[in-house]
């Protein structure tokens, strides 16, 4: 049995749509001055909420909207404590991870009334939209065809984030706040705004990535179910040095890794290594490529 | 010029040593807030569920041994992550380094369990230290070498330590006697277990390491050469650097001894309660992570991490009790820590806040 | 003659922060169209008022008006609004960012909501064609050189509409001639009409350029010197209150024997450095910052590593040692950068303070420290050096400038060393900790030690060194002796020319 084959490269695009959303949230957050690493909880809690949305409403795009709406949230409460009472943004954005586990399993149990994990093969989970023309063309036709529409979503994102941050006034200042809050401020920018409307747009692109964790191609929640996806879209914008095009390229790397390690489950390596490697795969690039954080530039704001 | 418009019978100096153990309660009961507005969302009574969280951890003779035992562990860990913060490191992967160091610890009491207790305890223990150590090392030196932050590396090496042992103890190590649900290693020799000593509880003899290590740590952090070295990296690596400190070293032994510590919660852990490895039951009980808030609301004094790890023992323990009495969910326990956290951030302002109103005023 | 309407009037100005009072009713009127220039020593005030002014800061109590009309600047819009644009000390650009982006930033022009790159790059041609001053507008920040950056700074300011320019500490980063350049700029600005507010601490220049001087000091005008009747004497002594040093005395002394010895060192930021330093001198390293002198220095203390070269103290060969090998030996390093490097800000007065002497007995026997004779040695520097504090335990950041480095002097200076390399010394601290750090330097060379001046302040390494090297772009360029330097010389070998015949 072939292990590379299209089928590869489809799982592949699928499986790295939650880590390019939530590595593109957290390019906005970098852009910034603001170290985030609390990627994972704001997907979580976009995770869950997308399938209490489905479960509430029966409809799946509300869901994806009640997922945005709660990781905005929570991506806001980080936004507050970073931005307005300048704690330290890694303590405060590990505080948010873990009370967004908590808080997950907590509702868990009380919306769903189990532990551990909630499936309802009844719940309907975002359609698979299959593209006309695309669909027909050997290879890429099965890879890009046929995916939710927060997959054809993300690419589209890609590219409006390239404008937005090159080539629009905002972007501009957003850059500049990043690169030196002071210059900025005196240039009239108001800088925690900035910093907040990137935090916010963090906050929507987790809960998107959430989402499709979550409400694509099954519907399901279990508890902590990024799975340090979270982590693995910071070290994406770190390699791609907070630029939408290398990170669309660093989160194809990584979700190869997670496509590749399905299917190796079915060829007889122990499920345990198989499912290390997308760590692995991840601490190899930190190594290999040394790159630095982006600097964190909230604290030293007057 | 006072600022204060009280009365000067009001003005009174409190010790201004006493301020930073009043911003923890206070943080403390703003956390606590938290959890009850949680509770209440659940639509149950927070003033219940405040007196069955009490009652749960120290309501009664085994409720208190409950919680000193769950203590041991989260202490330790507690620790551990201190003697990485002191040298300025995040040290995420605490829950990999106890993971690990149980299982080399449980696996190191059956090979060798032919040597005299008396040498094999102590072999034992060195060898959760070892693993949990080994775990860390490398983490450490990535970051000295290639510029890979701490917090990232710890945290993916926790992934993969856990998934590792696990299948360990799916495969090769498993003992398959006795047809258990869960994987788990042989059992290790009666003569190394730790004694319980209080009857008809599972508090044991780990409990001590809580009496030992803070005042060592402590010790060694304000009296010797190697703390002072440490110290100085924390405060400032290019000023330790600077001074001939190299910070190089000081990582990698500051990691070596904090996933020692870890191991050793892990090794204790097996010792103490489980008597030998089992599957998940380190990481679901979450005591890592515990540990390592405590660290950080203790603000790295290892003496107070002792006060702060009961504490949250007490709270995880009467969560537990509290479920059973009321439903409640014990994920409780996880928001006031998640909370406690976010209370931390604030600890500054509150400070500041609490020196304004209580000291007299004090000319710069 | 009547007197024109003061185009900015600043009348009873009071600003505190905290516990300190900044500003204590100053009063302050400027005529349009002159130079007028804002004198005082570091924390009197000066900065401050034009922050005010230029709305970067609120004032506590006081009336602004500008063209008689009362104001309230209550932001950095509003004050552009008013024609007011200022250029700070540490240049707020972003490298990353081209010139036309940086000229731009806050007042992008738009087409279709989107960044106009084109009308933007034209407004940076458009204006340096007005003002005659030159820059590329397509190139990133990161590659301009200092007088550039300068020159986009006041660009930009012109660009948001300033009539009323205020530049602070404009000199600091200029050789002589390019401060020169600088005052063309001011004079051709002034030609157009536009006022200018000029803060420094150097007297020469200010007699020089301004048409009105006025002193502050502690948060109070103390006085309006005429620039055509005073001299840097009468200033400074407005300046700080009493007579002031601007020159040490000190006796001939005969080289000994060689401490510091140099050969083709290269590493990070210095390509080839030759030089000895001997016993009873002063070496003073005179340079615009930026030309390799912070490096030169961590080189020489073992922070750098060495790529190529020798480093000897004392004749014994260093190259390859660690830090805490050449401070064990023979040196003391006062480093440019104190918070960063010779500090732990947050970190007590006594732990800073034992700082490299921390693995001698004995303050440590067998790895354990000896906290008697720690705390003898702490109090006996805190008095000896009077560092102001209540409690040793205090951390460092609650000490002025000032303060907190006579802790790193005092620790650098407390075990004897032969061997003194002091990188910017004297940076940021007010007039009596600057005496008192230029007096401990002379002091320890009287009695044999050898001393490594690094210095941007032209006027520090002339007052008092024996002899003066400057370095340009990696390299040591000239020597002179110090007696006989002339500053226009020093000044030409900083701008990197060397083929004037020098005089020494």
């Amino acid at each position: 049995m072939t292990i590379f084959d299209a089928a590869l490269l489809a799982s592949t695009v699928r499986l790295f749509t939650p880590i390019l959303l939530a590595a593109l949230g957290g390019m906005f957050t970098a852009r910034a001055g603001i170290f985030n690493v609390a990627l994972e909880g704001m997907m979580l809690v976009g995770s869950f909420f997308a399938v209490a949305g489905v479960f509430w409403t029966g409809n799946p795009y509300l869901g994806l909207l009640l997922a945005v709406a709660a990781a905005t949230l929570v991506a806001l409460l980080f936004g507050y404590f970073v931005i307005e009472i300048k704690g330290d943004a890694v303590i405060i954005g590990l505080a948010i991870n873990i009370f967004a586990l908590g808080f997950t399993t907590y509702a868990m149990r009380l919306v769903f009334g189990v532990t551990g994990g909630y499936y309802d093969p009844s719940l309907e989970g975002l359609p698979d939209i299959s593209l006309p023309i695309i669909r027909d063309i050997p290879v890429l036709g099965t890879m890009f065809s046929d995916h939710s529409i927060l997959v054809y979503g993300a690419f589209v994102i890609v590219v409006l984030a390239y404008l937005f941050l090159f080539h629009h006034p905002f972007g501009l200042h957003l850059r500049a706040v990043g690169e030196n809050p002071e210059a900025a401020g005196s240039l009239g920018i108001r800088v925690k705004r900035v910093q907040y409307v990137s935090v916010a747009l963090c906050g929507i692109l987790c809960g998107l990535a959430g989402a499709q964790l979550s409400i694509s191609l099954v519907t399901q929640f279990v508890e902590g179910m990024t799975a340090g996806r979270g982590f693995i879209a910071l070290v994406a914008v770190m390699f791609g040095q907070a630029h939408p095009i290398k990170i669309l390229g660093a989160s194809l790397l990584f979700g190869l890794a997670y496509a590749a390690s399905l299917r190796l489950q079915g060829i007889g390596i122990p499920t345990q290594f198989v499912a290390m490697l997308p760590y692995v795969a991840t601490l190899v690039v930190l190594i290999v490529t040394r790159i630095r954080p982006q600097r964190q530039s909230v604290k030293e704001q007057s | 010029m006072s600022m204060s418009a009280d009365s000067p019978a009001k003005t009174q100096r409190i010790p201004s040593a006493l301020i930073p153990i009043l911003v923890v309660l206070i943080l403390t009961i703003m956390a606590l807030l938290i959890g009850a507005v949680a509770v209440a969302i659940a639509g149950k009574s927070p003033l219940l569920a405040i007196e069955e969280l009490i009652r749960g951890a120290v309501g009664t003779r085994n409720n208190i041994a409950a919680t000193l035992t769950r203590s041991i562990p989260i202490v330790i860990c507690g620790l551990a992550a201190t003697v990485g913060f002191k040298a300025g490191l995040f040290n995420l992967g605490l829950e990999g380094q106890m993971v690990v160091g149980a299982l080399a610890s449980a696996v190191t009491a059956n090979a060798l369990q032919g040597l005299p207790a008396i040498v094999l305890l102590p072999v034992t223990i060195l060898a959760g230290c070892a693993a949990g150590a080994l775990l860390a090392l490398p983490a450490a030196w990535w970051q000295t070498r290639f510029n890979v932050p701490l917090i990232i590396s710890t945290l993916l090496l926790n992934y993969i330590a856990v998934l590792f042992v696990s299948y360990l103890v799916n495969n090769p190590l498993r003992d398959l006697s006795g047809g258990a649900a869960v994987p788990q290693t042989v059992m290790i020799p009666e003569a190394i277990r730790f004694g319980v000593i209080l009857s008809g509880t599972r508090l044991h003899a780990g409990i001590f390491a809580l009496l030992i290590l803070p005042p060592l740590l402590a010790w060694i952090f304000r009296r010797t050469r190697l703390g002072y070295q440490l110290r100085m990296t924390g405060l400032n690596p290019d000023f330790a650097a600077y001074g001939g400190i190299s910070v190089q070293r000081m990582t990698l032994l500051a990691m070596a001894a904090s996933g020692a510590l870890a191991g050793l919660a892990g090794a204790v852990q097996v010792l103490g309660v489980d008597f030998r490895f089992i599957d998940n039951s380190l990481t679901a009980g979450g005591y890592a992570w515990t540990g390592f808030i405590a660290a950080i609301l203790a603000q790295a004094n290892p003496a107070l991490v002792v006060v702060t790890g009961l504490f949250l023992a007490g709270l995880e323990v009467g969560a537990a009790g509290m479920q059973r009495n009321t439903q409640i969910p014990l994920q409780i326990a996880d928001i006031v820590q998640a909370g406690i956290i976010f209370m931390i951030a604030v600890r500054q302002r509150v400070g500041q806040w609490l020196r304004h109103i209580l000291l007299s005023e004090q000319r710069s | 003659m009547a007197n024109p309407v003061p185009i900015v009037q600043m009348t009873g100005i009071i600003k505190r922060f905290g516990q300190t009072t900044a500003l204590a009713a100053v009063d302050l009127a400027i005529t349009e169209g002159e130079v007028h220039a804002l004198v005082g020593e570091n924390g009197a005030g000066k900065s401050t008022l034009m922050h005010i002014l230029a709305g970067v800061v609120q004032a506590d109590h006081g009336q602004i008006s500008i063209r008689g009309n009362p104001v309230t600047i209550d932001s950095v819009e509003t004050a552009n609004k008013l024609g007011i644009g200022m250029v700070h000390q540490h240049f707020m650009l972003l490298p990353s960012l081209t010139v036309a982006e940086n000229l731009t930033l806050g007042r992008e022009p738009k087409r279709r909501g989107f960044f106009d790159r084109a009308a933007a790059a034209k407004a940076v041609t458009d204006l340096g064609e007005r003002y005659d001053l030159h820059v590329n507008p397509h190139v990133r920040v990161s590659e301009l050189s200092v007088g550039d950056l300068q020159r986009l700074e006041i660009l930009r300011a012109l660009y948001r509409g300033a009539d009323i320019l205020i530049l602070d500490e404009p000199t600091g980063v200029l050789t002589p001639q390019e401060t020169q350049g600088l005052f063309r700029v001011i004079r051709e600005l002034k030609r157009d009409g536009k006022t200018t507010l000029f803060i420094s601490h150097k007297l020469e220049e200010v007699i020089e350029i301004a048409d009105t001087i006025t002193v502050l000091r502690d948060g109070h005008v103390t006085g309006k010197p005429q620039p055509t009747m005073t001299d840097s004497q009468e200033i400074a002594r407005l300046m700080v209150g009493r007579d002031v040093f601007l020159e040490f005395e000190r006796p001939q002394l005969t080289q000994g024997a060689a401490l510091l010895e140099v050969a083709g060192l290269c590493g990070k930021g210095v390509n080839g450095v030759t030089f000895n330093v001997y016993a009873n001198e002063i070496v003073g390293i005179a340079g615009v910052t930026g030309n390799g002198q912070t490096e030169l220095a961590d080189l020489i203390a073992g922070i750098l590593p060495v790529r190529a070269g020798t480093i000897k103290f004392s004749g014994k060969d260093v190259t390859r040692d660690s830090v805490a090998q050449r401070r064990a030996a023979s040196l003391a390093y006062i480093p440019e950068d104190r918070n960063k490097q010779g500090l732990a800000p947050d970190g007590g007065i006594s732990d800073n303070l034992l700082m490299g002497a921390h693995s001698r007995p004995p303050l440590i026997q067998r790895g354990i420290l000896n906290t008697a004779a720690i705390r003898q040695r702490t109090e006996m520097l805190i008095q000896k050096f009077n560092i102001k504090t209540k409690n040793a335990n205090n951390a460092a950041n609650t000490l002025s400038g000032g303060n907190a480095q006579r802790i790193v002097v005092a620790r650098e200076l407390a075990d004897n060393k032969p061997l003194i390399v002091a990188a910017q010394p004297t940076r940021g601290i007010d007039i009596a900790a600057c005496e008192f750090v230029r007096d401990a330097l002379v002091q320890r060379r009287n009695v044999g030690a050898g001393v490594l001046l690094i210095s941007a302040d032209l006027g520090e390494v002339m007052s008092i060194s024996d002899r003066i090297l400057v370095m340009y772009r990696g390299k040591i360029i000239g020597e002179v002796a110090g007696l006989f330097a002339r500053e226009s010389d020093l000044g030409l070998l900083m701008a990197g020319i060397t083929n004037v015949n020098v005089s020494g």
